[in-house]
């Protein structure tokens, strides 16, 4: 069982994306982010999901979603072909303008952004794969309890991936 | 100048331009609107049905009996949700139909107002697609989508929830109906890869123990005569799916009858045994494969299907085909052809030769347990359901259709009524829904008023829609209703006998049965009850006489309460482990 990443593109009609994440409840399968928007041809819109399957479910989800009557495509992504993309923003409140400082500091070096900095609330956002984003809040977990045992990431907000093809 | 019709005559006259013949429905306060445009014009009959569920199963006998897709016409909220059960079972066996349900006016929809039900949410899991009509104007283009998804590639129910502002008669628009249907993000496929044909074929030369598995996909394709063709011309042994039962001629020396659970005991023999299996629009399903990791273990699977997520779904196919069935079957005929008219006499000796070891083994499984032994009328015992159903074939000449509930009575029709032809055997495979059997030979008849139609049923099954005698005795239904009556929900009394001791919980009800003669006759029909194996010849033949030929009866055969069905797969093996006749079923039982 490993995490697939599958990108669909189906009508931007309302109800379109219901029947996707319905089949997936139907046939039992799960979903762990998911992300949707129109694409350059705002007729179609763009969903990219990851989910946890094995070879042969995989095959099994991509052609059932693919029976559905408003999908346009679907394909399974991963590995070398595609280049993902996932944003997450994290507040931190309840520290000091030093812990705050330290943190925001210690983000910058691992390419995070500073969005929103004043006496209780420090806003960062990072952008990467799936994979560099799990590392980055790992990181900035270790950093706080560093700096005090007690700080804690009080809010933590994930865009789910967006993937674009290479070729 | 097109005319400008309101969204109600928009529909109707939109249903008329697809062919609709009948519409099955029930009305309410949403689908007013649209009730009194049919009241409006003659092309189209209504079927005033008693219960919505049974209008989605007439729909769905018209449907399976004549290919066209069968139409059913709700209200909102209740009658929307009574239709469920019909639209999950045409779903299942996929079955095309269209189903227009009244809503509530667009302005209330989300306010939990009168009879409202999320009609698209509440059927999204048992439909192929749905619309929600936004605008009167849109109604043409919509059902003219809606005939095209429900009528191609795999079959199977559309909804078009109506809200009813869209369908004011006040509000009108031209009528402009499309030829053609745009649909970019549907193409349903047809043809496959040659290169597949070419290795399905390889592999049957081959082979030297081939079964051809056929299912309810070779009904809807229509290859039957390709089917028969091919198979009679290289001897190769056919089983059925329950709902592929006509797809080959039951009567034929080739075909094995039924696959499965309750099936043939050298269907499932073959099935273990061979070294090739063609599946044709059949979908592996559990009752079919038992455990699928002991699933004919030395077969290469050549599985052929129109839906590509049934293909390897259950069982890994070795030679993938996806493509409808007809298109398949032409492409390996031509192929056999071919090669027939190029064998050397030394091969054809050869292959001939191996097919009769094949056969020679299959033989010798029917004579071990074909479905027909042991079985003579005895004089004051009770009736032996099978014999009812083989009396029934004779009374009917194996010509009728047939539809049936769910239970044992299903599986003694399935098993004992040979199906020569193709969309003969209507009954609910894939949800099993007990109450299908009387309203889907309703709309058969509806869609052959000329044929005899017979639904074999149990008294469960039955009074789960009976009130549609009602219906029937409206529009002179002449049915002929087979009760195969045991005063028990048999099948789940032989599960209790067989796996839980005997203890028939809730399974049974023979001191409140209604006395079946009379209840029919309330509903102005014909009424007759066999008792005793010595009454079922002269039952039958007054059922099926001429002078009753016009009326409805219902022929009440109050049959072996002790009776199981045999064949039985045991749980959890593979096909050929089978309980063969009830001394054996108990000994598995302690
Ligand atoms: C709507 C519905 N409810 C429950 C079942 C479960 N079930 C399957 S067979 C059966 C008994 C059917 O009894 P009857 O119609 O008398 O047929 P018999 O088995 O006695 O021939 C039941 C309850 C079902 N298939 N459908
Ligand atoms: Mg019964």
């Amino acid at each position: 069982m490993t995490r697939q990443l599958i990108s669909i593109l189906l009508e931007n009609e309302p109800g379109a994306l219901s029947r996707v994440v319905g089949l997936f409840a139907q046939r039992n399968y799960n979903i762990e982010t998911l992300s949707v928007a129109p694409t350059e041809d705002p007729t179609l819109s763009r969903i990219t999901l990851t989910t946890v399957a094995d070879g042969v479910q995989l095959k099994q989800i991509v052609r059932q979603v693919n029976k559905l009557i408003e999908v346009y495509s679907v394909k399974a992504l991963g590995g070398a072909n595609c280049l993902e993309r996932e944003l997450v923003i994290i507040s931190i409140s309840d520290a000091s303008s030093k812990q705050l400082d330290s943190v925001i500091d210690f983000a910058q070096s691992l390419n995070a952004s500073s969005l929103v900095k004043s006496d209780e609330l420090g806003i960062l956002q990072f952008v990467g794969s799936g994979e560099e984003v799990d590392h980055y809040i790992n990181c900035i977990n270790a950093k706080l309890v560093e700096l005090s045992p007690d700080l804690r990431i009080a809010e933590l907000v994930r865009s789910g991936v967006a993937a674009i093809e290479l070729n | 100048m097109a005319e400008e019709l309101s969204g109600g005559d928009l529909l109707i006259r939109s249903l008329q331009e697809e062919g609709v013949e009948y519409i099955f429905g029930y009305p309410g306060g949403a689908a007013l609107h649209i009730y009194d445009a049919i009241f409006r014009q003659q092309k189209i009959e209504h079927i005033l049905v008693r219960h919505e569920q049974a209008a989605t199963h007439m729909a769905d006998g018209y449907a399976r009996s004549t290919g066209r897709a069968g139409v059913v016409l709700v209200t909102s909220g209740p009658g929307a949700t009574n239709a469920i059960t019909g639209i999950a079972t045409a779903y299942m066996d996929s079955a095309p139909m269209v189903v227009i349900s009244g809503q509530v006016p667009s302005d209330l929809i989300g306010t939990d107002a009168f009879q409202e039900t999320d009609m698209v949410g509440v059927s999204r899991p048992v439909v192929k697609h749905s619309f929600m009509v936004k605008t009167a104007k849109e109604i043409p283009s919509i059902v003219r989508k809606a005939f095209h998804i429900a009528s191609t590639g795999r079959p199977g129910p559309v909804v078009i929830d109506i809200p009813k502002d869209t369908t004011d008669p006040n509000v009108k628009y031209q009528f402009d109906f499309p030829e053609e249907v745009k649909l970019r993000s549907y193409r349903p496929i047809f043809e496959g890869e040659d290169s597949a044909v070419d290795r399905a074929f390889k592999a049957l030369i081959r082979g030297t123990r081939p079964v051809l598995y056929v299912g309810g996909g070779a009904i809807s394709s229509g290859c039957s005569e390709l089917l028969t063709e091919f198979a009679s011309a290289l001897n190769i042994p056919v089983a059925s799916t329950l709902m592929g039962l006509g797809a080959f001629p039951c009567s034929h020396r080739q075909s094995l009858g039924m696959l499965g659970m309750h099936g043939t005991y050298e269907a499932n023999m073959a099935m273990h045994e061979a070294d090739l299996i063609i599946s044709l629009g059949a979908r592996f399903d559990d009752r079919v494969t038992n455990d699928p990791k002991k699933f004919c273990p030395d077969a290469t699977i050549v599985h052929v299907d129109i839906d590509e997520a049934s293909v390897s779904k259950i069982i890994e196919a070795d030679i993938a085909v996806m493509a409808d069935s007809s298109w398949f079957m032409e492409k390996i005929e031509t192929k056999r052809q071919g090669y027939l008219s190029q064998e050397q006499p030394g091969d054809r000796e050869k292959r001939e030769e191996l097919s009769e070891l094949w056969w020679s083994k299959i033989e010798a499984w029917r004579e071990q347990h074909g479905l027909n032994h042991n079985r003579k009328p005895e004089i004051g015992k009770p009736i032996s359901p099978q014999l009812a159903i083989q009396a029934l074939y004779r009374a009917t000449e194996g010509k009728a259709f047939v539809t049936s509930d769910v239970g044992q009575h299903q599986m003694f029709a399935a098993q004992y009524y040979k199906f020569d032809e193709p969309r003969q055997w209507i009954n609910s495979g894939g949800l099993g829904t007990m109450g299908f059997g009387l309203p889907a030979a309703m709309g058969v008849q509806m869609g052959h008023p000329e044929r005899t139609v017979v639904c074999v049923t149990g008294e469960g099954s039955f009074m789960m829609n009976m009130q549609e005698l009602s219906t029937c005795l409206q529009y002179g239904l002449p049915i002929k209703i087979i009760n195969l009556n045991n005063q028990a929900l048999g099948m789940v009394k032989q599960w209790q006998d067989m796996q839980y001791g005997g203890r028939h919980s809730q399974s049974t009800y023979s001191d409140s049965l209604p006395d079946f003669k009379t209840l029919v006759e309330a509903f102005g029909h014909i009424g007759i009850k066999i008792e005793g194996a010595e009454n079922l010849e002269s039952g039958l033949k007054e059922a099926f006489s001429e002078p009753l030929r016009n009326k409805l009866v219902f022929v009440d055969i109050w049959v072996d309460p002790d009776e199981h069905v045999y064949p039985m797969a045991v749980k959890g093996g593979a096909m050929n482990e089978m309980v063969l006749g009830k001394a054996q079923g108990e000994a598995s039982q302690q």
